[in-house]
């Protein structure tokens, strides 16, 4: 298994914690807001785990029409 | 036409022409009392994808400049009118002008703490096998395994303990040395089960930012990795 580089790792730090803080954080004027996550740590992982599909999937792509398939 | 809302601005601090946001539309400004608002009409409310969110952040940041920091809206805020908008924003209008002089010419950085010890549950797996091999007797295996899975499960508390004490510690350490460098700080929540054991986010000016990422960049400490993130809009310092 190919050991995941630091720089990679923190890019994908640094775009869940981008995501995770625009959801999170910030004015909050209106209460309708689309995004209206009560716990914000369970769209946090699911951001995680995503971001990590995505980064399998760029390696391989041919897992996405493999999947497809199934 | 509905309403969409970027973030708060000083009066008068007009986005770039032709500046486009979600489905491209222009960003515009909106007065609203002594503050003012970056807006785009949207038909309906966005759906919340990475690149919607990425779109919103970067009108945001388009927002800033050396003196003005504008204070962000949390993503997914739309109102069916913009005079709804406007009014929202008018009712509030003393906090965030305090708000957006507190932060001027500041930006945000955030520092996961990040422990780097071996994962537990690799460990437990092994010991669980090595007590599996070395039980003969079948009626001890499942003795065996099970007193394997209780130490594996309480090592792997121990070890969350003990790294969340520890990131603590370091982010304590951390506050003390970048302290002249930062405006304000702010610890995050970190609930989620990970490596994650601390978050904390900076308010920086941005005559300092270079000495406080060099700062950061040059702290180390056993047991711990931080990832710096930022400069961003001040997200966590918004009221």
């Amino acid at each position: 298994m190919k050991p995941a580089l630091p720089r990679e790792h923190d890019r994908q730090v640094a775009l869940v914690e981008l995501v995770n803080r625009v959801l999170d954080r910030g004015v909050v004027v209106s209460g309708e807001i689309v995004v209206s996550v009560a716990d914000i740590d369970l769209l946090y992982i699911n951001l995680n785990l995503l971001l990590s599909s995505v980064e399998t999937l760029r390696d391989d792509p041919s897992r996405a029409t493999k999947a497809g398939d199934t | 036409m509905g309403a969409y809302l970027y973030c708060v601005v000083p009066s008068g601090h007009a986005p770039p022409t032709g500046l486009g946001g979600l489905d491209r539309v222009e960003v515009e400004l909106l007065e609203a009392g002594s503050v003012a608002a970056w807006w785009a009409e949207l038909p309906r409310p966005p759906r919340a994808t990475i690149e919607h969110v990425q779109t919103h952040d970067t009108v945001v940041r388009r927002a800033t400049t050396d003196v003005v920091t504008p204070l962000p809206a949390r993503f997914g805020q739309w109102f069916p009118e913009p005079a709804t908008l406007a009014a929202r924003v008018g009712e509030s209008a003393a906090a965030y002008g305090g708000a957006l002089a507190a932060v001027a010419g500041a930006a945000e950085f955030g520092v996961v703490i990040r422990a780097v010890t071996a994962p537990v549950q690799a460990r437990a797996a092994r010991s669980q096998e090595s007590s599996m091999g070395d039980s003969p007797a079948a009626s001890d295996v499942g003795a065996s395994r099970g007193r394997a899975y209780l130490r594996a499960l309480a090592e792997s508390h121990d070890h969350s303990r003990r790294a969340r004490e520890r990131a603590l510690c370091v982010q304590q350490e951390l506050g003390g040395a970048v302290e002249h460098l930062v405006r304000d700080a702010r610890p995050l929540e970190v609930s989620q089960p990970g490596d994650d054991v601390a978050r904390v986010v900076h308010l920086v000016e941005g005559a300092r930012a270079a000495d406080y990422v060099a700062a950061v960049r040059t702290f180390n400490r056993p047991g711990v990795r931080l990832v710096l993130t930022g400069p961003s809009p001040p997200y966590s310092f918004a009221p």
